[in-house]
C-alpha cells in the first residue's frame, strides 16, 4: 500500500514546487566523514536455464567510483544437496560455472567467502509461484506534468492464490535515422600535406539502433487486487518529443515474480531514493536485506539474495502508430552546415576532429559538412540490426 | 504630596458640606411618560445640577408621577428604585450616576476616636469605551478608596498606623492568615486568628492588596492622613485558582504551585506576525520555551523533547487529534472562538491523563449574552466569520464561526500547467451554546468540525477531518462544593480516493473515535486547602484501515482491518494545600487503567526471538468485549512551591504519566495520514516521568516576569519502526514496531514584559531529546542500541516576541526565532544496485541541517476608537521571513538517472508579505 503514500508525497511536492519563489528544492553539498565500508550483494537466481549471475561490490564514498569485490568464493546450494559454484568473470561479477535454473519447491542459500576470509550467508529463499506477462501495451497519455507522450503499461499475473509481488526491468531499443544520408564520405588520405578525398561509404551510417537498460526500481504487487495480478502498471513514460520515439521503438519488458521479503527490500530502497516531498520524508535507515555475516553478527551487510520467476514480452511501435503522422516530433539540430573548398584547411581540421562529416557538394566544388550525429548514426548507436528487430 | 493631599481633603470636606445644604432644597418635578433619561434631563433643567452618566445604563421604562416640594435625592431615589444605579453629589452643582456601587456617606463617628473613615469615593476602573461591550467583566472591577483620619497639622508623620479586622462579607466571620501586601510588593502583613491586622503605612496614598486562598483577591486604595482603623469585608472567591488564571493576575507565575504552566493570551497574540497573516495561537505557543515543532510548517508539537503524539490537546474538554490544516501550516482552530489556551508542560494536574508529555487545554469563549456581535477577517488564504448571538438575555447565548480557505486561486494563478488540476482547500466550523440555568447550574455544548482536502491530479483526492462534540454541565452544590460533568466525543478520519476510471481505483479509509465521560469535583475545604477529584472513562474505537473498490471496473479487493477497541478509565484526586504562608503543595494521584477489548485476533510470538513472521507461535481469538490485555498504574502528580519572598519563588515537581494510544508514523515528521493505534497484547503503553525545578521572580510590580526552569524526563515504550516499515493497511503492525526509551532534559529561561508600550517575551531553551532502541536482536536495534538525538532535538532555541505600541492605534510586532538545525539521517556512502547508484544510510540522525533562524515583522493598525462606530477594524500587514533566510526543512538523497543527488528543501525561502483585515461589530 506504500504506493499510496508515495503518491501522496509526490503530490505534496508538486504543490510547493508550484509556489517555488517561496519554496525551493536545491542541490547541496554535504560533507560526510562517517564513511562505512559495507559489503553489497545483488544476487538474483532465476528459473531460466542459464549461467546465473551475482554481483558483489562495496560501498564507496561520493567522490569515488564503485568498488567491486574481487576474489570471493561464491556458491549457491539447495536443500537437496546441489551446490553451484560461481566464478569471477569481470570485476564484481560472478557467474555460475554451469547453467542451472531455480526449481520450485527447493530452498536455496547463498554463501560467500570474501578475499579477506570473512564468511557471509543468506537466509534461504525459494522460487515464488511462476508468473507471466499477460500484456505489454503502449498508450498515448500525458504525464503528471501534463506533457504529451506514450506510456508503456504492463499487466502480469502469477499462479496461486497468494499475493504476488512483481519487479520489472526493461530493455528499450530504438531506431535512429540519420538526418543526412550522403552516399560518400570525405576521408583523410594524407595528413601532411593535408589531403581529403571523397570516397564511397563503407558502412551503414543511416540506420542504427541503440539499446538502453532501465535503472529505476519498478515494483508492483497484487496486494489489494481481487485477482492475483497487476494491471496496466506503467514501467516507462516517454515524452512525444523524445528522440527515442521519433522513428521506431521496441521495449522488452522483463517481469520478475519475487518474494515479499525481496519486494519490501526494493520498496524501501525506492522510498529512500525516490521522489522528495517537503512535508513527508520516510525515515531512512540501514537496509539490511537477507545476507548476514557469519563471523560478526553486528557487521552490516547490504545484500539481497532472491530466487525469481522470469517472464518477458516485447513490444514494437512506430511514432505514427501512437501519435499519428501530423504530430510534431523530435527534430535534431542539424541546420548548422558549412561549405568549404576541398583544400581549405578549416575543412581538413573539421574532418580531422571527427565532429563533422561530409553531406554533399553543392554548388560544385563547395563541400558541405554537418555535425557528425546528423550524418552518422553510429555515434548514437550501432548499425548492427538487433536479431529481434521487426520493422 | 502631603500638602496636596491636605488641600484635596479640605475641598472634599467643604464640598460635602455645601452639598449637604443644597440638596435639602425643595423642587417640583412632573414626570409624564418620561423614560429615565428624560426624567434626569428634567431634574437637571429644574435644579440647574449637571448630571453625569452613561446612557446605556438607563432603562426605557416610563415614569408617571408628579412631585411637589421634594429634595433632589428623594426624586432620584424614586427614579432609580429597583435599579442598580446610585448617585453622588459633588462640587456643589454636579451629580454623577454610578452603576452597581454603593455610596457611603458617613460623617466621622468620633472626631477624636479611632474610626476616621470620612467617605469612600467610588472610582470605576478606567474603561476604554470602545471595548466596553467586549470586556464587560472589567466594568465590575473597582478599586475602592478609603481615607483614613484627619490631618493633624501638629502631628505630621511619615507613616501612620492602620489597624482593623478583615471579615467574610457573607458569614461575617473573621478571615485569618490573609495577606495584605503593600504596593512595593515586598512587604506586607498577615491577619491574625481573629482577622485583626496592624500595619504601618506611609502618609498619603497606599495601595493594599488583600490575598487569601478562597477569598476574592482585591486591592484597596487607602489615603493615610492619620492613624486609623479600617474594617474590611471581603467576598469568597468561588474558585480562586481559576479566577486568577482568567484574569492573568499579577503574581500567578510566582505563586501557583505548578511548574511548566503556560498561558497564551489569545487577544494579545493577534499582533504576532505569522505566515500569510493567519492568526494561530498554537504557533504562538511554539514561541515559548519547551514547545517546538520538528520544522517550519510541520504538524504536531514536541513538548520538552516528547514525541508529537504525546500531547493531550483538548478543545472544550474533547480531544482534538489533528488541530492543524494543510500539513501543519495553518491552525485548524478558529482564533476568534478561543478564549484561553493553557499549556501544562511540566506538572500536569491529576485530572488530565492519557498522554505522556503535555496538555494543551483550549477553551472556547462564551458568546456575548447581551448583544448580537461578531468578528470577521479577510486574509490572503482564509476568511473567517464568527457570530455571537444572545438567546436569552444574560442567560444563554450561541456562537458560531466558520473559516474557509481559498488556496485554489493561488495554485491556479501560478500559471503552471502541471497544477491545473490541483486543488487544496480546508474549512472549519465551530459552534457552541452556553446556558446559565441559574447561579448554580451552567450548561455548555460545543461542536466542531474541520476538513481538509487536496488533490493534485484529477484522479486522486486526500481528505481528512476532525469532528468533536462536548457537553459540559457545571453545578454548584454549595459554597464549598462544585462539580462538572463532561460528555465528549471526538473523531479523526482520513480517506484517500483514487479514481481514474481504471481497475486500480480505490477508496482507502481510516478513523479513530473516542467517547468519554468525566466527572470532576472541587471541594474547598478551607481557604488553605482545596481538593479536586473525579473519575473519567473513555471508549476508543479505531478502524485501522479499509480499502474498497470504486466504480464497476475496479478489481480492487475490499479489505477491512478489524476494529480495535479499548476502554481507558481513571480516578483522580488532588489537593492544593498551603502548608505555611510560604510553602504550598499540590499533590495528586491518578490511577489509570486500560483494557484492550475484543473482538480481535492477536498473535503471540516466541519468547527470546525477534518478533517477525517467523516467530509467531499462536494466534489468539478474543470475542466481542472480551478483555485482551490490561495495563494500568498510578500516576503521581506532585508539585510544591516555596515563596522566597512575595514575588520570588522556588518550585519543584514530579510527574508520571501513562499513554495507551500511539501515533504510527515512519516519516521524519507528522503527516495527516498517520494512524493512531491502541495498546494491545503486543504493544505496551508509553510511560513517562518528569522532574522539574524552577525559580520564578517578578520585578517592578510584576511588569517583568522571569523564570528559569529545568527538567529531566524519561519515557518508556516510545514507538519507532523497523527500517522501511509498511504501516498503512498492515494487519500485523507489531512485527514492525520497536519500543524503546526516551530521555530528555533541558533548561528554559523566559523573561516576559507584560505591559507598557513595549511588551513581549524572550525565551531561551537549552534542551536535548534522545532516544534509544536496544534489543538483543540486531533487527530490533537502531544505532546499535545507543542513545541518539530525536528528529526534533534542537539544543539551542531562542524566541523573541515583541510588540511596540506607538499609539493606541499603531503598533509594530516582531517575532524572531533561532534554533539549532534538526538532526537528519545522511548516507555513509553509496552503493550500486539494480543498475543504478543509491545512498546507504546507517546511523540515525548523525548529521544536522543548518541552523534555523527567521525574523517576522508585523505592523498593526487598529481602527479609530470612536464609540459610536459601527465596527471596530484591525489591519495587520506582515512580512514573514523578512531576512529571506533559506532555512532547509529537510534533506534528501535521491537517485536520479542512476546517480545519487543530495537535495535540500525549504518551505518559505523568501519574505512572504500578507495583509489581513479584521473587524468586530
Amino acid at each position: 500500500m506504500k504506493v499510496v503514500s508515495n503518491y501522496l508525497k509526490k503530490s505534496v511536492l508538486l504543490i510547493f514546487v508550484g509556489i517555488c519563489t517561496v519554496t525551493c528544492t536545491e542541490p547541496f553539498e554535504v560533507e560526510l566523514d562517517d564513511f562505512e565500508n559495507i559489503l553489497v550483494i545483488e544476487a538474483s537466481i532465476t528459473d531460466e536455464m542459464k549461467r546465473q549471475e551475482i554481483f558483489i561490490s562495496r560501498t564507496y564514498t561520493t567522490d569515488e567510483e564503485v568498488v567491486q569485490e574481487s576474489g570471493a568464493i561464491v556458491n549457491v546450494s539447495d536443500d537437496v544437496g546441489n551446490t553451484y559454484t560461481f566464478q569471477e568473470n569481470g570485476a564484481g561479477l560472478y557467474v555460475s560455472s554451469t547453467e542451472f535454473a531455480a526449481l520450485s519447491g527447493r530452498n536455496y542459500r547463498l554463501q560467500i567467502e570474501t578475499a579477506d576470509g570473512r564468511s557471509y550467508s543468506s537466509s534461504t529463499a525459494a522460487l515464488p509461484p511462476s508468473g507471466q506477462i499477460d500484456e505489454v501495451k503502449a498508450m498515448r497519455t500525458t504525464n503528471k506534468g501534463g506533457v504529451d507522450g506514450v506510456a508503456i503499461l504492463v499487466s502480469g499475473s502469477a499462479e496461486g492464490e497468494e499475493t504476488a509481488f512483481f519487479r520489472y526491468k526493461f530493455e528499450e531499443t530504438y531506431r535512429i535515422v540519420s538526418f543526412y544520408n550522403p552516399q560518400d564520405d570525405l576521408v583523410i588520405v594524407s595528413e601532411n600535406p593535408p589531403e581529403l578525398e571523397l570516397m564511397n561509404k563503407t558502412r551503414e551510417e543511416r540506420i542504427c539502433y541503440n539499446t538502453l537498460f532501465s535503472n529505476k526500481i519498478l515494483i508492483a504487487d497484487s496486494d489489494n487486487f481481487s485477482a492475483n495480478r497487476v494491471v496496466d502498471f506503467q514501467i516507462r513514460f516517454i515524452e512525444r518529443l523524445d528522440r527515442i520515439v521519433v522513428s521506431r521503438y521496441s521495449i522488452l519488458a522483463i517481469q520478475f515474480t519475487q518474494s515479499e521479503e525481496a519486494n519490501v527490500f526494493y520498496k524501501t530502497l525506492q522510498e529512500f531514493s525516490g521522489n522528495t516531498s517537503l512535508f513527508l520524508q520516510t525515515q531512512p535507515g540501514f537496509l539490511a536485506g537477507n545476507v548476514s555475516s557469519e563471523n560478526d553478527e553486528d557487521e552490516k551487510v547490504l545484500g539481497l539474495f532472491e530466487v525469481t520467476s522470469v517472464s518477458t514480452k516485447r513490444l514494437f511501435f512506430s511514432f505514427n502508430e501512437i501519435f499519428g503522422i501530423e504530430e510534431t516530433r523530435f527534430s535534431p539540430e542539424c541546420s548548422t552546415v558549412a561549405g568549404f573548398g576541398l583544400s581549405n584547411p578549416i575543412l581538413f581540421d573539421r574532418i580531422k576532429s571527427g565532429r563533422w562529416k561530409y553531406i554533399n557538394e553543392d554548388p560544385p566544388n563547395v563541400y558541405n559538412v554537418a555535425q557528425v550525429q546528423c550524418v552518422d548514426c553510429n555515434v548514437l548507436g550501432t548499425n548492427v540490426v538487433p536479431d529481434f528487430w521487426e520493422d | 504630596m502631603n500638602r496636596l493631599a491636605v488641600v484635596f481633603t479640605m475641598i472634599v470636606l467643604f464640598g460635602y458640606q455645601g452639598i449637604a445644604q443644597e440638596k435639602e432644597n425643595k423642587f417640583s418635578f412632573d414626570f409624564n411618560n418620561s423614560v429615565q433619561k428624560s426624567a434626569i434631563d428634567e431634574i437637571s433643567k429644574v435644579t440647574g445640577y449637571k448630571i453625569y452618566y452613561l446612557s446605556e445604563w438607563l432603562s426605557n421604562d416610563t415614569i408617571n408621577k408628579s412631585f411637589n416640594d421634594i429634595s433632589i435625592d428623594k426624586a432620584l431615589d424614586f427614579i432609580f428604585e429597583d435599579t442598580n444605579i446610585n448617585y453622588f453629589f459633588f462640587e456643589g452643582d454636579k451629580i454623577v450616576l454610578t452603576k452597581n456601587t454603593i455610596i457611603y456617606e458617613e460623617l466621622p463617628e468620633d472626631f477624636f476616636g479611632k474610626v476616621d473613615t470620612l467617605e469612600q469615593v467610588e472610582t470605576t476602573a478606567e474603561i476604554d469605551p470602545l471595548f466596553y461591550e467586549g470586556f464587560k467583566t472589567t466594568s465590575d472591577k473597582k478599586i475602592e478608596t478609603f481615607r483614613i483620619g484627619k490631618t493633624n497639622r501638629n502631628n505630621l508623620k511619615k507613616t501612620y498606623r492602620l489597624s482593623g479586622i478583615v471579615s467574610n462579607i457573607d458569614t461575617k466571620e473573621p478571615i485569618p492568615d490573609l495577606t495584605i501586601i503593600l504596593e512595593d510588593g515586598a512587604s506586607g502583613v498577615v491577619t491574625k486568628e481573629n482577622g485583626y491586622f496592624d500595619v504601618q503605612l506611609k502618609s498619603g496614598l497606599n495601595i493594599l492588596e488583600f490575598r487569601a486562598l478562597g477569598i476574592e483577591n482585591v486591592k484597596k486604595r487607602v489615603f493615610m492622613y492619620n492613624d486609623g482603623n479600617l474594617n474590611i469585608e471581603l467576598a469568597e472567591s468561588f474558585n480562586q485558582l481559576e479566577e486568577v488564571v482568567l484574569s492573568g493576575e499579577l503574581n500567578r507565575n510566582v505563586e501557583e504551585s505548578l511548574t511548566g504552566a503556560e498561558e497564551i493570551d489569545v487577544e494579545e497574540s493577534k499582533n504576532i506576525p505569522l505566515v500569510l497573516g493567519e492568526r494561530d495561537v498554537l504557533k504562538v505557543a511554539t514561541s515559548l520555551p519547551g514547545i517546538s515543532t520538528a520544522g517550519e510548517g510541520s504538524a504536531g508539537f514536541n513538548v520538552r523533547g516528547g514525541e508529537s503524539d504525546q500531547n493531550l490537546i483538548l478543545f472544550d474538554e474533547a480531544v482534538i487529534y489533528n488541530p492543524q490544516h494543510f500539513f501543519g501550516l495553518f491552525s485548524a482552530l478558529n482564533p476568534f472562538a478561543i478564549s484561553q489556551l493553557d499549556i501544562f508542560k511540566g506538572s500536569i494536574p491529576a485530572e488530565y491523563g492519557g498522554r505522556v508529555s503535555s496538555v494543551f487545554d483550549i477553551k472556547t469563549k462564551n458568546a456575548n449574552a447581551n448583544k448580537f456581535s461578531g468578528e470577521a477577517s479577510i486574509g490572503p488564504v482564509t476568511s473567517n466569520l464568527l457570530l455571537e448571538v444572545p438567546v436569552v438575555k444574560d442567560k444563554s447565548s450561541f456562537m458560531i464561526g466558520g473559516r474557509a480557505a481559498y488556496a485554489n486561486w493561488i495554485l491556479r494563478s501560478l500559471n503552471e500547467e502541471s497544477l491545473n488540476n490541483s486543488q487544496a482547500s480546508f474549512y472549519d466550523v465551530i459552534a457552541n451554546y452556553n446556558h446559565k440555568i441559574n447561579d448554580n447550574n451552567n450548561v455548555k455544548v460545543t461542536a466542531y468540525y474541520s476538513k481538509d482536502d487536496f488533490s493534485i491530479t484529477s484522479d486522486s483526492v486526500y481528505l481528512y477531518n476532525n469532528r468533536l462534540l462536548s457537553l459540559k454541565w457545571d453545578h454548584k452544590f454549595n459554597k464549598k462544593n462544585t462539580g462538572s460533568l463532561i460528555l465528549s466525543n471526538s473523531a479523526y478520519d482520513f480517506n484517500i480516493e483514487f479514481d481514474k476510471g481504471s481497475e486500480a481505483d480505490f477508496d482507502l479509509g481510516y478513523s479513530v473515535n473516542e467517547t468519554g465521560l468525566k466527572l470532576k469535583m472541587n471541594y474547598l475545604h478551607s481557604p488553605k486547602q482545596k481538593f479536586n477529584y473525579g473519575i473519567e472513562s473513555k471508549l476508543y474505537s479505531v478502524e485501522p484501515g479499509s480499502i474498497d473498490p470504486i466504480g464497476g471496473a475496479s478489481i480492487v479487493n475490499p479489505l477491512d482491518i478489524p476494529t480495535e477497541r479499548g476502554l481507558e478509565s481513571a480516578a483522580f484526586i488532588s489537593s492544593n494545600i498551603d502548608i505555611t504562608d510560604k510553602l504550598s503543595l499540590d499533590a495528586g494521584v491518578r490511577y489509570s487503567f486500560f483494557a484492550a477489548l475484543g473482538e480481535s485476533e492477536q498473535r503471540a510470538f516466541a519468547e527470546g526471538a525477534p518478533r517477525n513472521e517467523g516467530t509467531v507461535i499462536d494466534t489468539l481469538s478474543f470475542d466481542k468485549n472480551e478483555v485482551i490485555e490490561t495495563y494500568g498504574g498510578p500516576e503521581f502528580r506532585i508539585s510544591a512551591r516555596y515563596l522566597l519572598s512575595n514575588d520570588f519563588s522556588l518550585k519543584a515537581s514530579y510527574n508520571n504519566t501513562i499513554q495507551y494510544i500511539h501515533r504510527l508514523s515512519n516519516n521524519t515528521t507528522v503527516s495527516p495520514i498517520d494512524t493512531w493505534k491502541l495498546s494491545d497484547l503486543n504493544i505496551e503503553p508509553q510511560r513517562g516521568r518528569q522532574y522539574s525545578l524552577g525559580l520564578y521572580k517578578n520585578f517592578n510590580t510584576n511588569t517583568y516576569e522571569v523564570s528559569l526552569e529545568g527538567f529531566y524526563k524519561t519515557t518508556e515504550n516510545t514507538l519507532d519502526f523497523k527500517t522501511g516499515a509498511q504501516l498503512l493497511l498492515n494487519e500485523n503492525i507489531e512485527t514492525e514496531v520497536l519500543q524503546g526509551e526516551g530521555k530528555s532534559y533541558g533548561v528554559e529561561f523566559l523573561i516576559r514584559k507584560n505591559n507598557g508600550r513595549l511588551n513581549g517575551w524572550l525565551g531561551y531553551t537549552y534542551s536535548r531529546s534522545l532516544l534509544s532502541f536496544d534489543s538483543q536482536f540486531s533487527e530490533e536495534r537502531i544505532n546499535n542500541g545507543d542513545f541518539f538525538p530525536s528528529n526534533f532535538d534542537k539544543p539551542h532555541d531562542i524566541s523573541l516576541v515583541a510588540n511596540y505600541k506607538f499609539t493606541k492605534r499603531f503598533s509594530l510586532s516582531t517575532n524572531f526565532v533561532y534554533q539549532t538545525g534538526r538532526p537528519v539521517t545522511v548516507p555513509v556512502g553509496n552503493f550500486n544496485f539494480n543498475n543504478s547508484e543509491f545512498a546507504v544510510f546507517s546511523d540515525r540522525n548523525s548529521f544536522r541541517i543548518p541552523d534555523f533562524y527567521r525574523l517576522d515583522l508585523g505592523f498593526n493598525i487598529e481602527g479609530n476608537h470612536k464609540i459610536k462606530k459601527l465596527a471596530h477594524s484591525f489591519w495587520t500587514i506582515s512580512i514573514y521571513n523578512v531576512l529571506g533566510r533559506n532555512n532547509p526543512f529537510s534533506v534528501f538523497f535521491v537517485t536520479e538517472n542512476g546517480q545519487v543527488e543530495a537535495l535540500k528543501a525549504s518551505i518559505f525561502s523568501v519574505p512572504v508579505p500578507a495583509i489581513t483585515y479584521n473587524f468586530k461589530f
